[in-house]
C-alpha cells in the first residue's frame, strides 16, 4: 500500500528546487492546502467526454531506440478570455463528389452518374508520366449512356476548327460609333458543323511543365441534359496505362456522411462507423455501401463489414486487437455509396472517416488531489499535481493538464497549461504537474481552480496513453488572485502574447 | 521510480524549461527560418542534424549541413538566399538598418511527419523503428543556433529572444515542438528561447490536395507527381503530405500527444498567422511573375480545378492561395495578413509568393519598378511581425499602382492586333482577328480583345510612352469594368411586400449612367436569372429606390425573365435589371429585401453594379441554352460566355480565357503556346454593321524571332533576352 505523505511531498520538493533557480520566490517553509483531506483518487470508472482515451489493458510495444533525457516540467498562462471545451468530438466528414479508377489493361470505360449536371465537371487524368505521346486526350468526350449525346464542348480532331498561321497585323477600324452586331452562333452537338481537323500535336500538355506532367484534362457538361448514367469515351492508350475520372457536382445536393464513434480508440475497441446519404437534408434510404480501410502506414484492409442500422443509416464495424506499432495512428475508412434518391436520381459518392488507434502501454493509476503550495508568506508559490503511473516498459511519457475557473455564469476558461516530461522505467512512477504561480497570475482571476484536460502522453512513439478530460472532476482549495505570487519578471514570450492581446 | 531531493534538483537545474526567466537576461535577438513540406537535409542525409554555423554577433549565421546537391539545401532551395527573390535579409533587418543573426533550418519536411512515426509509408530513417520526427530535427537545429556562436547552451553569447519564422507544413512542425516542449530538451530550449512564431501560411486543418493525393489509390502515385513542384521532392506521397490530410489533421489537433488544439498561445508562445488569398495569375499582372509564372499558372490552376469548390468539411470555401485553403491557413493564430471568408476577388498571394520578397517586386519582369500594391507588401507585414508590435518598422513604399505586363511581351498569339486568317469555315474563306489597337483602349466600347489583352479596357499611361515594352504606369477609367458586386442575406416575415419589416441595403458606388444594376435571390439560375452568390427561400420580393423614391421593383422571377415562367418554386423568386439612366448617377441606390404579402421567406441577394453602358464583358456563368431552342448558343458579340470550363488547360491559348480570368492553365504560358483560338469577324472590319462575329478563330501562333522582344514559342529555353522573367 502506498503511503500519501511520501509521494505527496516528493513533488513538493521538485518545486522547491524550481524556485530556489527561477522566479517564483520562497520565504521559510512550504505548507500545503487542499479542499479536501488530501488522497489519493483512482482513475477506475472516471466521468470519461469524447476525446478521452481509457486504456484497457496495458501491452508491451516495439518503441523506437529511447536516449535518456532529463526530467522537464514547466507551466504557461492559458488564454483565460477563451472558453475551455472538454470535450473533443469527432467531426462528420460529408462529400459531394467521387473518383471512378479504371485500372491499366481495361478494355472498356465505365459508366457513372451524374445526378446534378448543371456547372458538374469531369476531370479525367491518365496514369502515365513522362510519355506524353502514348495516351493523350485530345479525343475524349463526356457522353450520355443512354442515346450517346455528347454533354461537353471540349475540342478534339472532329470539332476544332482549322488551325492556320496568323497574317500580319492589318488595320481594322473599331469606331465606337459602330454598333456591335449580336450573333448567336448555334453547334448542333449530333452534326458538329466543323471542318475535320488534326489537333493532336496541339491539344497536349507540355511535358515540360512539372505540375502537369500527367495528361489531364478537365470536361464540363456544357449543353443541358437529365441527371443520369454517363461516361467518358477514352482512348485505348489511355485505358492500357489506367485512368482516374474525378467527378463534381457543385450544384448537387445529395451528400455522404460519415462519422466515427469516437475520435480515439485502443487496443481491444469495436470502432463504429456511421454512414449515411442525404438529398437536401433528407435522408436516403435507397443505398449501398462499400468501402476498405486503410491503416497508418497505408495498407488497404478489404473485408470490411457494412450493415444498415437505423433510418437509412449503415455502420461499418472495425474490431481492432493489433498490437504491432505499425497499427499505432490514424486509421483511414474510403467508401463508396450508390443508390437512387426517391425520386430515382441515381448517384454515387465517395467519402472517408478517420479515427486514431493507441496500443497502451502505461497508465494513470490513482490522480492525488491538487495542492496548493504556499510560502511563509502565505503567498502561493503553485499548485501541483501528483499523479501515478503504471508501465509495463520504459518509455518517455508526457503528463499535460489544464487548470480553468469557472465565470460567474459556470463556464470553464483556461487559466494555465502545465507539463511534465520523464523517463519512466517499467512499473510504478509518479509524475508531477506543478502549475506554478506566475503562470496563475496572469488571468487575474481567483479560483478555484478545476483540473481539467489530464492526459498521458507517450513522447516515444507519439500516441496518448490515457486522457480523462474531466480530471477526475479534482479542484483546488479557494483562492484568490491576490494570493497568487507574480512572475518575479515576465519571459519574452509571455510578454509579447501580453502584448499582442493573446493572454 | 520516485527519487530523491538531490537527483530532483540535479534534473531541474538541466532542464531549461523551468528556468523560465533566467536565461532572457542577455536578450540576444534572431531569426530561424524553417522551411515547409519538402526534403532539405543538406549533408544530414545520415541521420545527424547538424548545423554548420559561422561568425559572431549580428554576423553569426547557422544554416544546416550544407550539401554540394543544392536542390537540398533549404537556403537556396526554398527561400531562394542570394537572389533578389529571397526574402531573408528584409525579414532580418531591424529598425536601424542592422541585421540580426539567424538561422535556415534543413529537415525531411516531406518524407517524414512531425512526430515520430512507427509506421511511415517510406522508412528512410535507418537510425531507430520507424521515422523519428521532422520535429527533432528541427529543434535540434535551433538549439544549435541558440546555443550562440560558442555552441555551449547557457552561456552569455546564447540567442535567448528568438522569432522564427516558418512556411506552410513548417508551421505544424513548429506547433508540435512547442505542444510537446518536455518531451526533449532541445524541444524546451527552443520554447524558453522563443518569442513567438510567425506562420506563413501553415495548413493547420491541412488541405484537400493532400487528401486528392491519397485517396487516388493504385494511382496515387502518378498523381503525386502532379504535385512534386512544391517540395521539389518527388515527395508527396510521403509522410510529410500524408499526416496534412484534412480527416487526418482534425484528430491531430485534437490529440493530446501531438498538436493538443488549435488553442493560441501554444503553451505561452504566441503563432501570428498571415496567408494569401488568391493565386493570381493574369498573364498581364506584372504581378503574377514574381517567384515565376509557371507557379503561378501552376497553382491557379489547382484552385480552379480543385479548391475553388465549396466543401465544409474539407475547409474549401472557395478561397484558397493554389495549395492551402484559407480556413486551414487561418485556423489558428492571429491574422496578421489574409481572410478566411470567400475572398477569390481578393488578389493577395499564391502559395508559393509568400515566401518570397515581393516589396520593389525585384524578381518581376520590371527590377527596377514595383508592381505590388501597398495594402499586400508582404515581406514589409512580415518583417514588422518579426520586429515586433512596439517596434513596428516602416519604411517608403515607393510602390506605383500599377507596373503590367505589356502585351508586347508575351502576346504569341497577338491577341491584342488585328490580323486575318485565311482558311474556310462557315462558308467563309478569310477572317479578320480585331485585336485590341491602343485605340481602342478606353475608347468608350467595352472590348473583348482588349480586356484578354491587357485585363482591362482603359487608356493608359506609359511607364515610358517612347517605348511601351516597359509597362504601364497607371490606367484610366475602365469601360469594363465591373464596378461593384455585392451581398447580403436576409429573412423576413410579414413584410407586406417589401413595405415594412424590410431589410435594407445600399448598393456600393459610384454609379454612372448606363451601367447596368442586377438584383437576385434565384437560388439556382436554372431559369437564366443567376448572379453569382445569389440563393433563396419561399416567396422573395426585392424593391429598388433611388434617394428613396423606388425606381423598380421585382416579386417573382418569371416576370421578368420568361424562361423563369413555370420552373417551381424559382419562378417564385426574384429578379430585376435597372439601368441606370442619365442624371441619376450622383445619389444612393438602396434595395429594400422582404416577402411577398405577409408569407416568410429569406435569401441571399446577389447585387451586380456593372460597368460599362455598351458590350459587358461581364458575363462568366456558363450560358447554355439562352433561347430556348435546344441547342447550345456559343457566342454573342462581345461577351466571353461562350468559354466553357473544357477549354481550360486544353492545349489551346483562349482568348475567352483571358479575358474572363486572366489565364489558361498553361495553355497562354509564355514560350509554351502551340495554337491560339480568339475572336474573328468574316466581314474584314466591325464598322460593317452585318459583320458576323465567331468565337473562336483557330491560328498558329507565329514562328519564333529571337530578339524581337516577344516570347514566342519554345523560346523559354532558346531565347533568354526575350523570356526573362517569364518562364521560370
Amino acid at each position: 500500500m502506498r503511503t500519501i505523505k511520501t509521494l505527496a511531498l516528493l513533488p513538493l520538493v521538485a518545486l522547491i528546487a524550481c524556485s530556489d533557480s527561477g522566479s517564483a520566490k520562497r520565504t521559510g517553509s512550504p505548507s500545503l492546502d487542499a479542499p479536501v483531506t488530501p488522497q489519493w483518487i483512482s482513475t477506475e470508472g472516471a466521468d470519461r467526454v469524447s476525446g478521452d482515451v481509457t486504456p484497457t489493458s496495458l501491452r508491451v510495444l516495439q518503441l523506437p531506440e529511447h536516449q535518456p533525457d532529463a526530467m522537464i516540467q514547466g507551466a504557461d498562462p492559458a488564454p483565460s478570455r477563451t472558453v475551455f471545451q472538454a470535450e473533443k468530438p469527432t467531426i462528420p466528414q460529408d462529400s459531394r463528389e467521387f473518383r471512378v479508377v479504371i485500372p491499366p489493361g481495361s478494355n472498356q470505360t465505365t459508366a457513372f452518374p451524374i445526378d446534378a449536371p448543371q456547372g458538374a465537371r469531369v476531370i479525367v487524368s491518365v496514369a502515365e508520366r513522362g510519355k506524353p505521346g502514348a495516351a493523350r486526350l485530345n479525343n475524349i468526350h463526356l457522353r450520355e449512356l443512354e442515346g450517346n449525346k455528347v454533354l461537353d464542348l471540349a475540342r478534339d480532331s472532329q470539332s476544332t476548327l482549322p488551325v492556320r498561321p496568323r497574317a500580319k497585323p492589318g488595320v481594322v477600324d473599331a469606331s465606337p460609333e459602330a454598333e456591335a452586331t449580336p450573333v448567336v452562333k448555334q453547334i448542333d452537338t449530333t452534326t458538329p458543323v466543323f471542318e475535320e481537323h488534326d489537333l493532336k500535336e496541339l491539344v497536349k500538355i507540355d511535358p515540360a511543365l512539372a505540375q502537369l506532367a500527367v495528361p489531364r484534362r478537365m470536361l464540363s457538361v456544357d449543353v443541358e441534359t437529365k441527371p443520369g448514367f454517363v461516361y467518358v469515351e477514352l482512348p485505348k492508350a489511355a485505358l492500357d496505362v489506367g485512368v482516374m475520372i474525378e467527378v463534381q457536382q457543385p450544384k448537387s445536393n445529395i451528400k455522404v456522411h460519415a462519422e466515427a464513434d469516437q475520435p480515439f480508440h485502443v487496443f481491444g475497441d469495436t470502432v463504429e462507423i456511421d454512414l449515411h446519404v442525404t438529398d437536401a437534408g433528407a435522408v436516403v434510404s435507397e443505398v449501398e455501401f462499400n468501402g476498405f480501410l486503410e491503416t497508418p502506414s497505408g495498407q488497404r484492409i478489404d473485408g470490411l463489414t457494412i450493415k444498415p442500422s437505423r433510418d437509412g443509416h449503415h455502420v461499418a464495424t472495425v474490431p481492432i486487437v493489433s498490437a504491432e506499432a505499425k497499427h499505432v495512428g490514424v486509421w483511414t475508412f474510403r467508401g463508396t455509396a450508390k443508390g437512387k434518391t426517391s425520386e430515382g436520381i441515381a448517384f454515387q459518392r465517395d467519402v472517408e472517416a478517420t479515427f486514431g488507434y493507441s496500443v497502451t502501454f502505461a497508465r494513470m493509476a490513482q490522480v492525488f488531489t491538487p495542492m496548493v503550495n504556499r510560502g511563509e508568506d502565505g503567498k502561493i508559490d503553485a499548485v501541483q499535481v501528483d499523479v501515478e503511473i503504471d508501465s509495463v516498459q520504459a518509455a518517455r511519457l508526457g503528463l499535460h493538464g489544464t487548470l480553468v475557473y469557472k465565470d460567474s455564469e459556470g463556464v470553464e476558461h483556461p487559466v494555465a497549461v502545465a507539463q511534465t516530461g520523464q523517463d519512466v522505467s517499467e512499473g510504478t512512477n509518479v509524475m508531477t504537474l506543478v502549475f506554478s504561480s506566475g503562470a496563475l497570475s496572469i488571468a487575474k482571476v481567483d479560483g478555484p481552480f478545476f483540473l481539467r484536460d489530464l492526459a498521458l502522453v507517450s513522447h516515444s512513439n507519439a500516441s496518448t496513453q490515457h486522457r480523462i478530460g474531466l480530471g477526475l472532476l479534482q479542484q483546488t482549495s479557494a483562492i484568490k488572485a491576490s494570493e497568487l505570487r507574480p512572475m518575479a519578471e515576465i519571459p519574452a514570450s509571455v510578454q509579447e502574447s501580453i502584448d499582442l492581446g493573446s493572454l | 521510480m520516485r527519487g530523491t531531493l538531490k537527483t530532483l534538483v540535479s534534473v531541474l537545474a538541466a532542464s531549461g524549461t523551468l528556468l523560465m526567466t533566467g536565461e532572457a537576461l542577455a536578450g540576444k535577438g534572431g531569426v530561424v527560418f524553417v522551411h515547409g513540406t519538402g526534403d532539405y537535409p543538406g549533408a544530414n542525409t545520415n541521420g545527424t542534424y547538424t548545423m554548420s554555423c559561422s561568425g559572431s554577433g549580428d554576423s553569426f549565421y547557422c544554416q544546416a549541413a550544407p550539401s554540394s546537391d543544392s536542390g537540398k539545401n533549404a537556403a537556396s532551395a526554398y527561400w531562394a538566399k542570394g537572389t533578389s527573390d529571397s526574402m531573408l535579409d528584409a525579414v532580418r533587418k531591424r529598425t536601424d538598418g542592422s541585421y540580426r543573426p539567424y538561422a535556415i533550418t534543413g529537415c525531411y519536411g516531406a518524407a517524414r511527419m512531425p512526430w515520430g512515426n512507427t509506421s511511415p509509408i517510406n522508412d528512410n530513417d535507418s537510425s531507430t523503428t520507424g521515422e523519428s520526427g521532422s520535429a527533432d530535427c528541427v529543434a535540434s537545429q535551433i538549439e544549435r543556433f541558440v546555443m550562440g556562436p560558442d555552441g555551449v547552451y547557457g552561456t552569455a553569447d546564447d540567442i535567448t529572444d528568438l522569432v522564427i519564422m516558418t512556411h506552410s507544413g513548417g508551421g505544424n512542425v513548429l506547433r508540435y515542438i512547442l505542444s510537446q516542449y518536455t518531451a526533449k530538451t532541445s524541444y524546451s530550449r527552443v520554447k524558453t528561447a522563443a518569442k513567438k512564431v510567425v506562420t506563413m501560411t501553415s495548413p493547420f486543418k491541412g488541405t484537400y490536395l493532400a487528401n486528392w493525393v491519397f485517396t487516388s489509390g493504385s494511382l496515387a502515385n502518378f498523381i503525386n507527381n502532379t504535385l512534386t513542384f512544391f517540395g521539389g521532392s518527388g515527395l508527396f506521397n510521403d509522410d510529410g503530405t500524408k499526416f496534412i490530410q484534412t480527416g487526418q489533421m482534425n484528430l491531430h489537433n485534437a490529440d493530446s500527444s501531438k498538436l493538443v488544439s488549435l488553442s493560441n498561445p501554444v503553451n505561452g508562445v504566441t503563432l501570428r498567422s498571415g496567408f494569401g488569398t488568391y493565386p493570381d495569375a493574369a498573364i498581364w499582372d506584372g504581378k503574377t511573375l514574381c517567384g515565376g509564372y509557371e507557379m503561378q499558372a501552376g497553382l491557379n490552376l489547382l484552385h480552379r480545378w480543385y479548391l475553388s469548390q465549396t466543401d465544409s468539411s474539407t475547409y474549401r470555401n472557395g478561397c484558397s492561395d493554389g495549395f492551402l485553403p484559407c480556413q486551414s491557413t487561418g485556423a489558428m493564430g492571429q491574422v496578421f495578413l489574409g481572410s478566411t471568408s470567400n475572398a477569390t476577388a481578393a488578389k493577395y498571394h499564391s502559395h508559393h509568393q509568400t515566401r518570397r520578397h515581393k516589396t520593389g517586386c525585384s524578381c518581376g519582369l520590371f527590377a527596377s519598378s514595383s508592381c505590388y500594391d501597398t495594402s499586400a507588401a508582404w515581406d514589409q507585414k512580415v518583417r514588422n511581425e518579426v520586429n515586433g508590435t512596439t517596434m513596428a518598422y516602416t519604411e517608403a513604399d515607393g510602390i506605383g499602382d500599377a507596373a503590367d505586363v505589356a502585351s508586347g511581351k508575351w502576346d504569341a498569339c497577338g491577341f491584342a492586333t488585328t490580323g486575318t486568317v485565311s482558311y474556310s469555315a462557315y462558308g467563309r474563306t478569310s477572317f479578320t482577328t480585331p485585336g485590341c489597337p491602343e485605340s481602342n483602349l478606353g475608347n468608350g466600347w467595352c472590348d473583348w480583345d482588349c480586356f484578354a489583352a491587357y485585363g482591362r479596357d482603359a487608356v493608359p499611361t506609359w511607364v515610358d510612352p517612347n517605348d511601351h515594352s516597359k509597362g504601364v504606369a497607371s490606367w484610366g477609367a475602365d469601360d469594363c469594368k465591373v464596378i461593384s458586386t455585392s451581398k447580403f442575406s436576409y429573412e423576413g416575415t410579414n413584410t407586406n411586400s417589401a413595405q415594412q419589416n424590410y431589410t435594407e441595403y445600399t448598393i456600393p458606388g459610384p454609379h454612372r449612367a448606363g451601367t447596368t444594376i442586377k438584383l437576385g435571390t434565384t437560388s439556382t439560375g436554372s431559369c437564366g436569372a443567376a448572379l453569382e452568390g445569389e440563393e433563396g427561400s419561399g416567396d422573395t420580393y426585392l424593391r429598388l429606390f433611388y434617394n428613396g423614391t423606388q425606381v423598380d421593383f421585382n416579386d417573382d422571377a418569371e416576370d421578368e425573365v420568361s424562361s423563369c415562367l413555370g420552373t417551381g418554386t424559382q419562378a417564385y423568386l426574384s429578379y430585376l435589371t435597372y439601368t441606370i439612366p442619365s442624371g441619376s448617377t450622383s445619389g444612393t441606390y438602396t434595395v429594400r429585401a422582404g416577402c411577398f404579402g405577409s408569407t416568410t421567406c429569406s435569401g441571399t441577394v446577389a447585387v451586380d453594379n456593372v460597368g460599362s453602358a455598351r458590350n459587358s464583358v461581364y458575363s462568366p456563368n456558363f450560358a447554355g441554352d439562352l433561347n430556348g431552342n435546344g441547342y447550345t448558343d456559343i457566342v454573342e458579340y462581345n461577351d466571353a460566355a461562350y468559354c466553357p470550363d473544357s477549354w481550360s488547360n486544353d492545349g489551346v491559348c483562349d482568348e475567352c480565357m483571358l479575358a474572363k480570368q486572366g489565364s489558361d492553365g498553361n495553355d497562354c504560358r509564355p514560350g509554351a503556346i502551340t495554337a491560339c483560338y480568339g475572336l474573328g469577324t468574316d466581314g474584314g472590319d466591325f464598322v460593317a454593321a452585318t459583320a458576323t462575329m465567331y468565337n473562336p478563330i483557330g491560328w498558329l501562333p507565329p514562328s519564333s524571332t529571337c530578339g524581337n522582344g516577344m516570347c514566342e514559342s519554345n523560346e523559354c529555353s532558346t531565347c533568354a533576352s526575350d523570356c526573362a522573367g517569364l518562364c521560370n
